[in-house]
């Protein structure tokens, strides 16, 4: 009878120090749930990291240091494509869309029911 | 849990500025109703009261309110026409014309309803207020197919100053060693795409403009409109396009 007791005991006790335990974990998981934030800017750290990279990668590819000499040579004439603010294609671009928001406009137009 | 409610917090903001916004997109992009007062809506009154109780007077009333908005829809016309930037001259001065003589000819079908005392011979005449004249299913769509038809030819106009810009820019790139493959590409898809757009417009004033209320009434001059609306459509679209062209082939040469 004793021996049901004591093992009866022991198994209350066992689950109070298992449900103890749970719950402290869980605790400690919810803490760090409230963290989850944590590895967006290390992503985005990471992702802006590289960046910086590329820019010299582009420069240097534009810039002909071939090894072939008479390529780097050749340029004489440098290309400069003009700023966007003087950009006469900008501005006719923007000739073409008034043109289609007209076209937009004779396409739209109601019968009025006759 | 703090975090997981400001991120709740932050997609309902979000969520409902794209509410607004789409909206605002919405009524921005609301149809506009070209050529005035439009709808039998306009002229509801007149018509029951017709309902109500036929008299020389209820007909020559409702006569008189759809000469009235007719009359209203083609001075818009009008306006559109003299304000047009894209209608050839012949197209501006052909359309002018057209929308005079329908004006002038409802102007005085108006007096001839006013003065009418038979009942019979003035439904006749409130009949050829529509019969005669098809101001919205023949006037107002040649004003504006032609006036799109023509815009069409003004943008392969300035498609053109593009392409000679950036022919030049090209080939300066090419000079200084620049890869010039996809800009070239799309300099061709441009031009390739404008070209097709103008094939599609350029014939549309000359079967558009002949056209005669005799001739919808026959059912002739329909499908002619609506092909050219067909068309139109087809011709905006790969201006778009062509339009998209430019823009890719500017920003690859830079």
């Amino acid at each position: 009878m004793n021996r049901h007791t004591s093992s009866a005991a022991r198994l209350v006790g066992t689950l109070l120090i298992v449900g103890i335990v749970a719950v402290a974990c869980g605790r400690q998981g919810a803490s760090q749930g409230a963290q989850p934030s944590a590895p967006v800017p290390t992503a985005a750290a990471s992702a802006v990291a590289p960046t910086p990279t590329p820019v010299p990668t582009v420069a240097t590819s534009d810039a002909p240091a071939s090894p072939n000499a008479s390529d780097s040579a050749t340029p004489a004439a440098s290309y400069s494509p003009p700023a966007a603010a003087d950009d006469p294609v900008t501005g006719e671009i923007q000739s073409i869309d008034q043109l289609l928001n007209g076209l937009n406009g004779s396409l739209s137009g109601s019968n009025g029911g006759e | 849990m703090k975090t997981r409610i400001t991120t709740i917090f932050a997609g309902l903001a979000v969520a409902a500025l794209l509410v607004v916004s789409s909206a605002a997109v919405a009524s921005a992009a609301a149809p506009v109703v070209a050529g005035g007062p439009a709808g039998t809506g306009v002229c509801a009154k007149e018509s029951a009261a017709i309902k109500a109780g036929v008299s020389i007077d209820t007909l020559r009333a409702f006569g008189d309110c759809e000469i009235t908005r007719r009359l209203t829809t083609l001075d818009a016309a009008a306006a559109k026409i003299s304000a047009s930037k894209a209608l050839t001259s012949s197209d501006a001065a052909a359309l002018s014309a057209e929308v005079a003589w329908t004006k002038s000819g409802l102007t005085a079908l108006k007096a001839k309803i006013d003065a009418e005392t038979s009942p019979v011979a003035l439904r006749a005449e409130i009949r050829q207020v529509v019969t005669d004249y098809r101001v919205y299913l023949l006037v107002v769509p040649k004003v504006n197919l032609v006036n799109g038809a023509d815009a069409v030819q003004v943008a392969n106009a300035t498609f053109a100053k593009i392409s000679t810009n950036l022919t030049a820019r090209i080939a300066a790139a090419k000079a200084a060693g620049k890869d010039t493959t996809a800009a070239q590409a799309d300099l061709d898809a441009m031009n390739a795409a404008a070209t097709q757009a103008v094939g599609l417009a350029a014939p549309l004033p000359a079967a558009l403009l002949p056209l005669t209320p005799a001739q919808y009434n026959a059912g002739t001059a329909g499908p002619v409109i609506k092909n050219a609306r067909t068309a139109l459509v087809q011709a905006r679209g790969l201006l778009q396009s062509a339009r998209k062209d430019a823009v890719a082939c500017r920003d690859a040469l830079k």
